[in-house]
């Protein structure tokens, strides 16, 4: 139970340190505060800026217009200013002031009967592709739509033309018929795509899986300023004089896991409740599953964070090493980037860090809501992982004392 | 014996830091390892409390090899390394609570012990302010105390006095003979040698790793050369006469006289005094100065390496 | 006094150099962690085609519709479309040799023909994914096979009100009708979208690729983890009694920090050039036309982040304090910035938020020169802002340095 003592003992010491426990504790929360308002707002409340320029005025331009535009799936996400000249719309393109401008040519209506070629010009932002790609995206569906109704009126009118199953004298009146049918037609894709997944796996909320993302990004930070204290051990003599006691080196690295674990979990058990409280994060329906999801990624950070104090020979070098093991676990952990998005070589090489597994288990309880059964490989690799860093830091120990 | 060093060696990659030690300490004793800085002694000490792995060689504590029992070694023996070693932000209580943990003291003791300690080095009243807020004496007399903790049968003391004033110094060294008295056995490591001359009745000399010269303090003296030394500077030059005079008294083994200094080599420095002056005034030599040096270990230190001790 | 700052700075910046760990991360880290990125997420700018992604295709119906399917699928050219048996299209999806497969089931054509609805089975990989990008170019072809199944429906429909058919006679007019759109369509589609993007000096520059987006959002990240990072050492010297000895002598405190300063610069310009010649060069990122406009850029952002590390170097009182508030100020707000995603994706309070750090003013000037090929006159305001805040956190910074080094 020595190891108890060393971690209370640690603990004793980081509480000590005033400033760098508020920091620990205050700081990710308001990290947390400004992200999840980033994530929460980003998927209501991201408005992509239109500037239109209608040359048309015809009733095909109108759809456009009014229909499209102002349909009730885009209503909210495009803000659509009206100029009345292509000039006055690229100079406010050109100036930054807009997504996209977008321009409807003269006798862009009246060439769809006729079935000669007309484009919608739509002049993009560079700076803000997002928007621009949205706008982009709208017309294109637009054009398609427009050219799917324009070729079926032509191929049918030829047909009946080159038939001669309608009399010459009622041709208008078929043409009219034509026109009058992919004018009113509700449904002009009759082939539909079915997405499944493979393993039925199901994708939770970006809200949700960010809030995981983020937890383990803290976690590996504040595992980080754990390493310290094992080096300021190294600084103050305090750690060759335990290991001359009749204490074992495991001893030793058990207590300092167990500080750093204890620190970190607070950290983590705060961020859930937080994230549950202000932004209804759902992390799973079973409380004990959880609980020990958490607990194993915790476990894993102390590991990794112990390691890395053994690796490192002075503060400054640990104060190096930290942030970039931080950035390379986040990087490929699926922190930042979700794992669903990951190139295939990215996707492989994060199953070596403990965040992806932990991502998945987290992830898994989230959208599956199981239960402890659930998650036993993620919990496995992550044990298993903190017990590698272990081994490490008791080899690396041993070494520098000999 | 307490303890036993055999053929201790440590090997750093081509450097050879400790080579072939060997020495005894019988219970009770207080045994002193002097040596220039860089000598080997803390590399030697941190293999005898099993910090660091023997190349060759074993240390044997009461009846325990450090190579294969370290556990049963730390638990007999006090360390006081060479650096303070406590934690800053924790009071001197909160530090020996825990080290005393780490000793594997006895929870029923621990308070009484850690007490105990504090009485020893005479902190008890500052017992709850923390570590960083004592002068750096203050500091060393906990550093001791945390050795102390496990009622060591063997305390080992790697150089606690460096950077001491010299008020907290004999303190220091007062307490330590002190608890040798009780029957603690010390195992001193120092390059001062008045302090090991002081506290040591057995003393064990290193230099470059190995170890040149041991024995207990009156052993080492004769080692030394067994001889005083009489210093005498004259009024004026001497001739052979005056020489062939000196060398004539009873106990006076050799006489070097160059213009006006004389050398004398002696068994019985002080009681041949009064008769150097006399026979030098009687030969018309009147004495300017007169001193008498007795051997010591920096002169042993010198014989045999040809270097002093504090260099 | 300059001279003395001279020799602190070459001192500062001699410990870096001695100190290959610090090295690395300075330089090497965030070249690979960018060239990741980029690579990733994107592909190169300009080092030729990407790779064409496999997907797998299985026609269980093999009618004119299916066949329409695949012509439509292998006229992408980032596709490479292969056509397995069912059970090896399955068990190539199982083991990650195809993120994508696609099953047209039986029946399909027979469902396109009679103009009801068909659907077409997207399975994806549940470890991998190419994500929306994949799934755009296969409702690109389901899209296309609509279109042409319209056009015939509509006809075959209008055909029937004129003369009367019976199911065979229906069946060959449809074929007909879908076989005459599809060669209308591939001569000659009429209504099109003409996209383009409007910058100024390159009128037919592509939006920004993901090479040159990592490329100035995580080279300001980077350079500001680099000068707060070497911020740390005012912490150090602190802590280490250097400081004190060094006060001892007659250098100033000024002439201290002023020293410090001069490294911090010359770190973050370092890292900054170096950034934007493995962009140049490896990545094939365009910086724009006008160099010393990026000068100016980069001079001016690593005095306002230089600015904000004596500030930082000068609140804090523990290295462990300082390691934390550098990692956040760098990776957090660099978030808040826009260094990670663009700006634009951030709630509007956000995007206002943002303009509160030197990391926004630096990617947004930046884009100027590099996206939109602007000059001097459109990124004066960032300069502005760049000298501004650099000048008022180092008078902060100083002051509490200089009483806290007094005291």
């Amino acid at each position: 139970m020595k190891f108890w003592h060393i971690a209370v003992k640690d603990l004793k010491v980081r509480v000590r340190d005033k400033s760098a426990f508020v920091v620990l504790l205050i700081l990710p929360m308001v990290m947390i505060i400004i992200l999840g308002t980033v994530f929460n707002w980003a998927g209501s409340s991201f408005t992509a800026n239109v500037t239109l320029v209608d040359l048309d005025r015809g009733d095909m331009a109108r759809r456009l217009t009014q229909d499209v535009f102002g349909s009730p799936q885009l209503r909210d996400l495009l803000v659509v200013t009206t100029v009345s000249s292509e000039a006055e719309a690229r100079s406010l393109v050109e100036q930054g002031k807009t997504g996209a401008a977008v321009i409807i040519p003269a006798g862009f209506s009246s060439s769809m009967p006729a079935g000669t070629k007309v484009s919608i010009i739509v002049l993009g932002n560079p700076e803000t592709a997002t928007q621009a790609g949205v706008i982009r995206n709208v017309v294109e569906s637009f054009t398609a739509e427009v050219q799917r109704r324009q070729l079926a009126a032509s191929i049918a009118i030829r047909t009946l033309q080159e038939s001669g199953a309608v009399p010459p004298q009622r041709m208008q009146e078929a043409i009219q018929s034509v026109l009058h049918e992919v004018g009113i037609s509700q449904q002009t894709e009759p082939v539909s795509l079915r997405t499944t997944t493979q393993e039925g796996l199901k994708v939770p909320r970006a809200l949700d899986y960010y809030a995981v993302g983020m937890a383990l990004l803290y976690l590996i930070f504040t595992a980080n300023t754990g390493t310290d204290g094992m080096l300021e051990e190294k600084r103050q003599h305090t750690l060759p004089r335990i290991l001359a006691t009749p204490t074992s080196r495991v001893q030793v690295l058990l207590g300092k896991l167990v500080g750093i674990f204890a620190i970190a979990a607070l950290q983590f058990a705060m961020i859930i409740v937080l994230t549950r409280v202000l932004y209804g994060v759902n992390w799973g329906a079973s409380v004990p599953a959880v609980i020990v999801m958490a607990t194993a990624t915790v476990l894993a950070g102390a590991g990794l964070s112990t390691m890395v104090a053994a690796l490192a020979r002075t503060p400054e070098q640990a104060g190096e090493i930290g942030p970039a093991v931080a950035l390379i676990y986040s990087l490929l952990g699926g922190s930042m980037w979700a794992v669903y998005n990951m190139p295939a070589w990215m996707n492989s090489v994060s199953r070596l860090t403990f965040t992806r597994w932990s991502i998945e288990g987290f992830t898994s309880l989230m959208v599956n809501g199981g239960g402890v059964s659930s998650i036993l490989r993620p919990v496995g690799v992550c044990l298993a992982m903190a017990a590698v860093f272990l081994l490490i830091s008791v080899t690396v120990l041993n070494r520098n004392y000999q | 014996m307490l303890v036993e060093v055999k053929d201790l060696t440590k090997r750093f990659g081509k450097l050879t830091a400790v080579d072939g030690v060997h020495f005894r300490i019988p219970a009770g004793e207080a045994f002193g390892l002097l040596g220039p800085n860089g000598a080997g002694k803390t590399t030697t000490v941190s293999m005898m409390c099993g910090l660091v792995v023997p190349s060759q060689g074993d240390v044997i504590i009461d009846g325990h090899s450090i190579l294969h029992d370290p556990m049963a070694v730390r638990r007999v023996i006090g360390v006081v390394p060479q650096d303070v070693a406590l934690y800053p932000t924790l009071s001197a209580r909160e530090n020996l609570t825990f080290f005393a943990r780490m000793q594997d003291v006895p929870a029923d003791t621990l308070a009484s012990r850690v007490d105990a300690v504090l009485d020893i080095v005479q902190l008890a009243d500052r017992q709850k302010d923390r570590v960083e807020t004592y002068s750096g004496g203050m500091k060393r007399r906990i550093n001791i105390a945390v050795g102390l903790l496990n009622q060591p049968r063997l305390l080992i003391l790697d150089e606690p006095t460096v950077g001491v004033d010299p008020q907290s110094r004999n303190s220091i060294l007062e307490t330590l003979k002190e608890l040798n008295r009780q029957g603690v056995t010390l195992l001193y490591t120092s390059h001062y040698m008045e302090e090991v001359e002081f506290l040591c009745t057995h003393i064990a000399i290193i230099d470059h790793g190995k170890v040149i010269a041991d024995g207990t303090q009156q052993d080492l003296r004769l080692q030394a050369g067994n001889k005083d030394i009489i210093n005498v500077q004259l009024v004026r030059e001497a001739g052979d006469v005056v020489r062939d005079r000196l060398a004539a008294l009873p106990g006076v083994d050799t006489v070097e006289l160059r213009d006006k200094t004389v050398r004398i080599a002696t068994n019985q420095g002080r009681s041949l005094l009064a008769g150097v002056i006399s026979t030098l005034d009687d030969a018309g030599c009147p004495v300017s100065t007169i001193d008498v040096k007795e051997p010591n270990l920096e002169d042993l230190f010198l014989n045999l390496t040809g270097t002093s001790l504090r260099d | 006094m300059f001279r003395k700052a001279l020799v602190v700075a070459g001192l500062q910046l001699r410990l870096i150099a001695r100190d290959k760990s610090s090295l690395i991360w300075l330089l090497l880290v965030p070249i690979v962690f960018t060239t990741i990125v980029g690579m990733a997420f994107g592909g190169f700018g300009s080092s030729g085609p990407a790779p064409k992604v496999p997907i797998a295709f299985v026609d269980l119906d093999h009618g004119a519709a299916s066949s329409m399917f695949e012509q439509a699928l292998r006229a992408e050219t980032a596709l490479d479309v292969q056509t397995p048996s069912q059970e090896d299209g399955r068990q190539n999806l199982k083991d990650e040799k195809v993120p994508v497969l696609i099953v047209i089931p039986t029946g399909f054509g027979a469902a396109v023909e009679a103009g009801t609805k068909a659907t077409v089975e997207v399975v994806r990989s549940a470890g991998q994914s190419s994500g929306y990008f994949l799934e755009q170019l296969v409702s690109n072809a389901a899209a296309r096979v609509s279109t042409l199944a319209y056009a015939a429906s509509v006809t075959t429909d209008q055909l029937a009100r004129w003369v009367a058919l019976n199911p065979a006679g229906r069946l060959t007019a449809w074929r007909k009708a879908f076989a005459s759109a599809s060669t209308t369509l591939a001569e000659a589609p009429t209504v099109t979208t003409d996209y383009s993007v409007l910058a100024r000096t390159q009128p037919q520059v592509q939006l920004p690729d993901n090479a040159t987006q990592s490329s100035t959002g995580f080279g300001a990240m980077f350079v500001m983890a680099g000068v707060l990072g070497t911020a740390t050492a005012l912490v150090s010297e602190r802590l280490r009694n250097t400081l004190a000895r060094i006060m001892t002598t007659s250098t100033s405190v000024l002439a201290f920090l002023g020293g410090k300063l001069m490294a911090m610069m010359v770190v973050g310009i370092a890292q900054f050039a170096l950034f934007i010649l493995w962009g140049r060069l490896v990545l094939g990122v365009d910086w724009g036309r006008d160099p010393p406009a990026v000068a100016a850029m980069v001079v001016l952002y690593v005095f306002a982040a230089t600015g904000l590390g004596v500030l930082v170097g000068s609140l804090c009182r523990t290295m462990a304090q300082a390691g934390v508030i550098a990692s956040f100020v760098t990776y957090g707000t660099s978030m808040i910035a826009g260094s990670w995603w663009p700006i634009e994706v951030a709630p509007p309070l956000m995007q206002q938020l943002a303009r509160a750090f030197p990391q926004y003013w630096a990617i947004n000037g930046l884009n100027k020169i590099v996206v939109r090929g602007l000059g001097f006159a459109a990124i004066a305001p960032n300069l502005l802002v760049f000298a501004v805040a650099g000048i008022a956190f180092l008078l902060a910074g100083s002051v509490i340095y200089v009483r806290e080094v007094r005291s």
